[in-house]
């Protein structure tokens, strides 16, 4: 079934890279909203994330024809995407420097119809989150964010940050234990939503 | 003392998380004997996949679709990197002759080119003349064999009586 899955995804990358429209459209239908949490987790913002999304399946749509192995389309994919979200971070940082800081507070509401207590709860989640991985390394907090919260295995890990399992692990080794340290995010984390 | 009295320590709870499936077979049976380490790392795996619940449940869902832009013409882009190698060609030519132009002055006082053509005729007329040395040396030179006359050359080498060598 997987296999079946795995076959069907080159299959309809290989022909929107030969330039079949359909399937390039079918395609971004696939992973768009998978791209936009992972844009959204990065961010914070849903209309930031709803652009640099636009942005990334531009680019996919450009480059797609300088994708060698159809099978590592999803690595591939999240690597555009992380490389938007980095650039998309350099230009507010130097905005920020210009202008006003930007500050966690900045975070905004989903948007989602929440009650004001959920509200108030997704606000506390993401501040925390990125109050955590802020005490990560880079790289730790990429891997942490990318095993965890975008749930993607390790081989995926490997192949869209460019290392070998074994440095992926070393770099979720540390951010681990700093996860581990987090008692006040894990407390959080065990109270349910409403 | 009891393999499970030994506890995992914290570096081994978190490699085994980090493993995943691939836990070595002395931790898998620790963790098997031994509820106290089990549930650590228990507590640990619910309170992360906890956390990718939460990440899911509070992102929200995009309101926008993606709009991919038209695909232009493959012509077109074939065609751009041909005539920006031209391009590139015509200005390195450009550059090259205009920079020897420049930079080489006896290109500049150099004599006409029907001038030099002229010398150089005159030149190859003097040395296919007949005999291009001063008439004063003529005499002396009259001899085409110079010591060698033809009573010697006739004994070296006789004719026949129709003029042909023996």
């Amino acid at each position: 079934m997987v296999a079946e899955q795995i076959h069907t995804l080159s299959d309809l990358v290989g022909s929107a890279r030969s330039g079949e429209r359909k399937s390039l459209e079918e395609l971004a239908a696939l992973f768009y909203e998978e791209v936009f949490r992972v844009v959204y987790h990065r961010t914070g913002s849903r209309m930031d994330a709803e652009d640099l999304t636009q942005e990334i399946f531009v680019e996919m749509s450009a480059s797609l024809s300088r994708l060698r192995e159809p099978g590592s389309f999803k690595p591939w994919l999240y690597r555009i995407a992380l490389n938007r979200v980095r650039d998309f971070h350099r230009k507010k940082r130097l905005q920020s420097l210009l202008r006003t800081r930007a500050t966690i507070e900045d975070i905004e509401a989903s948007g989602n119809p929440h009650s004001p207590l959920e509200s108030v709860i997704e606000k506390e989640f993401w501040s925390q989150f990125h109050h955590l991985t802020q005490k990560m390394s880079r790289k730790e907090r990429e891997v942490f964010t990318l095993r965890y919260v975008d749930q993607l295995q390790l081989k995926q890990i490997a192949e869209t940050l460019r290392n070998s399992e074994s440095t992926v692990k070393t770099h979720l080794y540390r951010a681990l234990k700093k996860f581990k340290k987090a008692s006040g995010f894990r407390t959080l984390l065990k109270g349910s939503l409403p | 003392m009891k393999d499970k009295d030994i506890h995992l320590n914290e570096d081994r709870i978190l490699l085994s998380i980090v493993d995943g499936g691939e836990l070595r077979e002395e931790v898998k049976n620790h963790l098997a004997a031994c509820p106290l380490c089990r549930e650590e790392r228990t507590v640990l795996i619910g309170d992360l996949e906890r956390l990718g619940q939460m990440a899911e449940e509070l992102t929200p869902l995009p309101q926008k679709r993606p709009v991919l832009p038209l695909r232009k013409p493959q012509r077109f882009r074939l065609r751009l990197p041909v005539f920006a190698a031209g391009f590139a060609v015509v200005f390195l030519i450009a550059c090259l002759w205009s920079l020897s132009f420049f930079t080489d002055p006896s290109k500049q006082t150099r004599p006409p080119f029907s001038t030099e053509v002229k010398a150089d005729l005159s030149l190859i007329g003097d040395i296919l003349e007949d005999s291009a040395l001063p008439e004063y040396y003529l005499d002396i030179a009259d001899a085409p064999y110079g010591y060698f006359d033809d009573r010697f050359l006739e004994f070296l080498v006789p004719l026949g009586e129709q003029g042909n060598s023996v």
